[in-house]
C-alpha cells in the first residue's frame, strides 16, 4: 500500500468530487425517461467522466491511492454499479430507452455511494 | 522467498502466516511476497505498513531518549501482534536498545541474534557480532549461550573465508563468492532467539480495561487501535450489519420483497457465521493490544455488541419459523449494533486528531526537560503561548508529540551551547488562507544563533531525530520551515498543518436511497 | 421616433470552470432562468465581468485541466510558504483550491456578485469563505433545484 492515512483520505475526497459528482451530473436531475437531448450528456457523464475517461477507469486508476478504502463496501458498490453500466454501454449508446433508464439509476447509485464513502472517511479519521 | 508458480495468493498467505506464528525470520519476506493485487496480499501490506510505523516509532523514541526508557517498548507487543518486523530494522533496534536501555542488554542481544539469523550483509554482520559479543549477558545464560554459539560459527566462517581468499589470490584474479554466514543453519541460535522473543512481552500485566479507556491512557496504541477499529467497522458492521439495514427496515414495515429477504438472510446468516467473524475481530484486538484491554469483561460497549451479535445469530431459525416474533428482536439487536458502530466511529475520529493546546505543549516541554542532557540546561525564559480554542490537527498524538519533542529538545540543547540569556518560546498561530482553509502553525523559537535550515533538517539522518521529523511530516501533509525571529530570539522553527474541520453537514435531501 | 422597447434581460450566470460540465449543466437545467456565460480562468472571468457583466457566479473548485499559466497563485511562493519547498504539492494545492482563489481575484477586482460552488464543504470552511468573500453559497452536488434555490434573487450590484 502506497501512501499515508492523509493521502488515502485525500484520494477518497478526490474520487467523490471528480468521479461521483460528475457521474451524477445529469442523472440526479432527471426522473424516469431520459429526454433525447440529455442522452448524449448522460453517456458522457458515465463513459467519459470529466476528462474523457470512463468513470470505471478513473476508479481503477485511483484505487491504489485509496489504501484500505479500496475494499470499502461503498467503493465496491460503486465499482459494481459502474461495471454494470459498462455492460450497458452498447445499448445505451444506441439510445435504447430501457438501457438509458437503467443507466440513470446506476449513475445515481455511483454518486450516492461515493458521497457516502467520503462522509464515512471523514467520520472515521484514519482507516 | 517467492511463491511457486502454482501457489495461489491464499496458499501463499497461509504459508506466510504460519511462518509468522512460528516467529520464523523468513516471515516478513513471505508476507511481502503474497501477490499485492490479491485481497490477501493487500491485507498483508496493510498490516505490514501499520506495524512498520510502530516499529520505526519505537526505534525513534528509544534514540530520542525518554525519562522512562521502557515506555517506547510498550508499543512493541502491539506491533508484534500485527505483522512481522522488517529484518532491516533488527540492527537499528538492537543498537537502540543497547544504547538507550543499558539495563537490559539481553533484549538487545536477542535482536542482534535475529539480525544475524536473517542473512545480513557481511560487513554489517561483522559489526553486529562485534557488538553483541561485548554485551554483558550474565543475567541470561541461554542468551549468552546462543550468542556464544553464533559468534563461534561466525568466526569459523571468517577463518574459512580468509583461507579461501588467500588460496584464490594465489590462484589468480577470480571472484570468489563468499558463503552466507553459517548462522542461518544455526538452528540453536534461532530457536533460542525465537523462544526468547516470546519473553519480550511487557512483564507488568495491568488489569485490562475498556477500549476507550485504554486509548485514553496509552496514546502509543492509537495507530493499532485505529487500524483494528477500521477493520471491525468495515468488514463486520458495515458490510454485513449495515448493508442489511434497508432490507430489515422493509421487513419491519411488512413490505420486504423476496429478493430483499434473501439479501438480508445472505448478509446476516450467509458466509462466515457472525459469531465466528466477531470472535475473529475480538482476537485480533486482543493479540494486538495485549493485556491492556479486556473487551470481554471490562468493556460494556463490546459486551453489549457481543450480545447483539449472538442474538442475531440465534434468530436465524426463528426468522424462518415465526417471522413476526423474530423481526422485532432482529431490529432491536441491529439498532444496538448501529449504535456500537457510531461509538466506534467517534472513537476512531478522536484518535487521529490531536487537540493542540497548552496541555499538549506543557507535556512535551516537561518530558524533554526531564531528559538528562536537557535537564542540564538552565533556561532564562520559557514562554508558552497557545490560546486558540478548539484547535485540532489530523495527526496521531504520538506522532505530533514525537515531532514536537524533537524540535523542543533541539532548541533547548542549542541554547544550552550558548551563553546566557537562554530563551525558548513555543506558540501557536492560526491563519486564514485565501482558499478558506486554516493553517495551524506551531513555532518553536530559541535564542541560539546556531544556523539551521529546513533543508538541513530534511536531509539529516535520524541521529538528532530531525530526519524522522521530516518523514513524519510528509505522512501528514505537514511542513516545516526555519525563519529568523525577532524579539530576543534568533530563530523560529515552524511546523505547519492544515486545521482539522468537522465533516460536511447532514446528508443531502435528494440523496438516493 | 418611438423609443425601442427593451425587455428585461434574463440575469447572467457566469460559469467558471476548467472544462464544460458546469456550463452544459447550467444551459440545460438553469438556461430558462439565466443567460449562461462561461470562463476558464480568472482572466477570462474578469473580461466577461467587464462586458456583459454577470448577476451570479457558478464556480468549480478543482481546476486540474487548466494550464499552469492560467492559475491564480504562484507555485514557488506556495511551495515555500506552505509545503516546505515541495513544488509538486504546491501545484496540486493550487489546482485543488483554484475556484476559491479565482473568486478571491474577482473580489479583489471589486466584483461582489453572489458565488455558488458545487462542492461539499465542511461548515467552517464555508463560513470562512463567506467571511472572506461575502455572498458565497455551496451546493454539494449537481442538483438543479438546489442550485436554483441558491441562485434565486441574485443580482449584480447597481452601478
Amino acid at each position: 500500500m502506497t501512501g499515508t492515512p492523509t493521502s488515502h483520505r485525500e484520494a477518497v475526497a478526490r474520487l467523490a468530487h471528480d468521479v461521483g459528482k460528475y457521474v451524477g451530473r445529469i442523472a440526479r436531475n432527471v426522473d424516469g425517461e431520459v429526454p433525447p437531448a440529455l442522452a448524449p450528456l448522460l453517456l458522457k457523464d458515465v463513459y467519459e467522466t470529466h476528462d474523457g475517461r470512463p468513470a470505471l477507469a478513473r476508479l481503477a486508476a485511483l484505487a491504489p491511492a485509496l489504501g484500505p478504502y479500496a475494499e470499502h463496501p461503498c467503493l465496491l458498490a460503486a465499482r459494481d454499479a459502474l461495471q454494470r453500466a459498462a455492460r450497458l454501454e452498447p445499448a445505451a449508446r444506441a439510445l435504447d430507452p430501457a438501457a438509458l433508464r437503467a443507466l440513470l439509476d446506476l449513475a445515481r447509485e455511483v454518486e450516492s455511494q461515493l458521497r457516502a464513502l467520503a462522509r464515512a472517511v471523514h467520520d472515521e479519521g484514519a482507516p | 522467498m517467492s511463491p511457486t508458480r502454482t501457489e495461489s495468493p491464499r496458499e501463499a498467505w497461509a504459508r506466510a502466516e504460519a511462518l509468522w506464528r512460528e516467529r520464523d525470520v523468513r516471515a516478513y519476506a513471505a508476507w511481502r511476497a503474497v501477490d499485492p493485487a490479491s485481497p490477501e496480499g493487500r491485507e498483508a501490506e496493510r498490516r505490514l505498513d501499520a506495524a512498520d510505523a510502530i516499529y520505526r516509532s519505537v526505534i525513534a523514541r528509544l534514540r530520542a531518549g525518554e525519562p522512562d526508557a521502557s515506555a517506547p517498548l510498550a508499543a512493541l507487543p502491539g506491533a508484534l501482534a500485527l505483522a512481522p518486523i522488517d529484518p532491516r530494522l533488527y540492527l537499528p533496534l538492537a543498537r537502540a536498545l543497547r544504547d538507550h536501555q543499558p539495563s537490559d542488554p539481553v533484549r538487545a542481544a536477542r535482536y542482534y541474534l535475529r539480525f544475524l539469523a536473517s542473512g545480513p550483509d557481511e560487513d554489517e554482520a561483522r559489526a553486529a557480532v562485534r557488538e553483541v559479543r561485548a554485551l554483558p549477558l550474565d543475567t541470561s545464560p541461554e542468551t549468552a549461550a546462543s550468542v556464544a554459539a553464533t559468534v563461534r560459527a561466525f568466526d569459523a566462517t571468517e577463518r574459512r573465508d580468509t583461507a579461501r581468499e588467500a588460496t584464490a589470490r594465489a590462484a589468480g584474479p577470480t571472484v570468489t563468492a563468499l558463503p552466507a554466514p553459517a548462522l542461518l543453519a544455526s538452528g540453536v541460535a534461532v530457536g533460542l532467539a525465537l523462544a526468547a522473543l516470546g519473553g519480550l512481552l511487557v512483564a507488568r500485566r495491568p488489569r485490562g480495561t475498556s477500549l476507550e479507556r485504554a486509548s485514553d491512557e496509552a496514546p502509543e496504541l492509537h495507530p493499532a487501535i485505529t487500524y483494528l477499529v477500521g477493520g471491525l467497522r468495515h468488514e463486520l458492521l458495515k458490510h454485513r450489519i449495515g448493508a442489511a439495514s434497508d432490507a430489515l427496515a422493509a421487513l419491519v414495515r411488512g413490505r420486504a420483497t423476496a429478493p430483499q429477504r434473501a439479501f438480508l438472510e445472505g448478509r446476516l446468516f450467509g458466509g462466515e457465521p457472525l459469531l465466528a467473524a466477531w470472535e475473529g475481530h475480538l482476537r485480533a484486538f486482543e493479540r494486538a493490544l495485549g493485556p491492556r484491554v479486556d473487551l470481554r469483561r471490562r468493556d460494556r460497549a463490546f459486551r453489549e455488541a457481543a450480545r447483539a451479535i449472538a442474538e442475531i445469530a440465534r434468530l436465524e431459525p426463528l426468522l424462518a419459523r415465526d417471522p413476526s416474533a423474530a423481526i422485532p428482536r432482529l431490529a432491536q439487536a441491529h439498532a444496538r449494533l448501529r449504535a456500537f458502530d457510531d461509538r466506534l466511529a467517534a472513537l476512531a475520529a478522536r484518535l487521529v486528531r490531536t487537540r493542540v493546546d497548552e496541555a499538549l505543549v506543557r507535556e512535551v516541554v516537561d518530558a524533554v526537560q526531564s531528559e538528562y542532557s536537557a535537564s542540564l540546561v538552565a533556561l532564562d525564559e520559557l514562554r508558552i503561548d497557545v490560546t486558540e480554542p478548539d484547535l485540532e490537527v489530523e495527526v496521531f498524538r504520538v506522532d505530533l508529540v514525537l515531532i514536537l519533542k524533537n524540535l523542543v529538545r533541539n532548541a533547548i540543547l542549542a541554547v544550552g551551547r550558548e551563553p546566557a540569556p537562554r530563551r525558548l518560546a513555543i506558540g501557536v498561530s492560526v491563519d486564514l488562507e485565501a482558499t478558506g482553509e486554516e493553517l495551524v502553525r506551531i513555532h518553536v523559537r530559541d535564542s541560539s544563533p546556531e544556523t539551521l535550515t529546513a533543508d538541513a533538517i530534511r536531509e539529516r539522518r535520524a541521529d538528532r531525530g530531525l530526519g524522522l521529523v521530516s518523514a513524519a511530516l510528509a505522512r501528514y501533509d505537514g511542513a516545516l520551515s526555519v525563519e529568523p525571529a525577532g524579539d530576543g530570539y534568533a530563530k523560529a522553527v515552524t511546523l505547519r498543518f492544515f486545521r482539522a474541520l468537522e465533516r460536511p453537514d447532514a446528508p443531502h435531501a435528494a440523496e438516493a436511497t | 421616433m418611438t423609443t425601442p422597447l427593451t425587455y428585461p434581460a434574463r440575469p447572467v450566470l457566469l460559469v467558471i470552470e476548467d472544462g464544460t460540465e458546469y456550463a452544459e449543466f447550467a444551459q440545460l437545467f438553469l438556461g430558462d432562468a439565466f443567460d449562461i456565460r462561461a470562463a476558464r480562468s480568472a482572466r477570462d472571468a474578469l473580461a466577461l465581468l467587464a462586458d456583459p457583466g454577470a448577476d451570479a457566479l457558478l464556480v468549480d473548485l478543482r481546476f486540474d485541466r487548466a494550464p499552469r499559466e492560467d492559475l491564480v497563485g504562484d507555485v514557488d511562493d506556495t511551495a515555500s510558504r506552505l509545503f516546505g519547498g515541495d513544488r509538486a504539492r504546491a501545484l496540486r494545492h493550487l489546482q485543488d483550491q483554484q475556484g476559491a482563489l479565482v473568486l478571491g481575484a474577482l473580489r479583489a477586482a471589486g466584483h461582489t456578485q453572489r458565488a455558488v460552488f458545487v462542492h461539499d464543504f465542511p461548515p467552517r470552511r464555508l463560513a470562512n469563505l463567506r467571511a472572506l468573500y461575502g455572498e458565497v453559497h455551496a451546493v454539494p452536488s449537481f442538483d438543479a433545484s438546489a442550485l436554483r434555490a441558491a441562485l434565486a434573487g441574485a443580482r449584480r450590484p447597481a452601478r
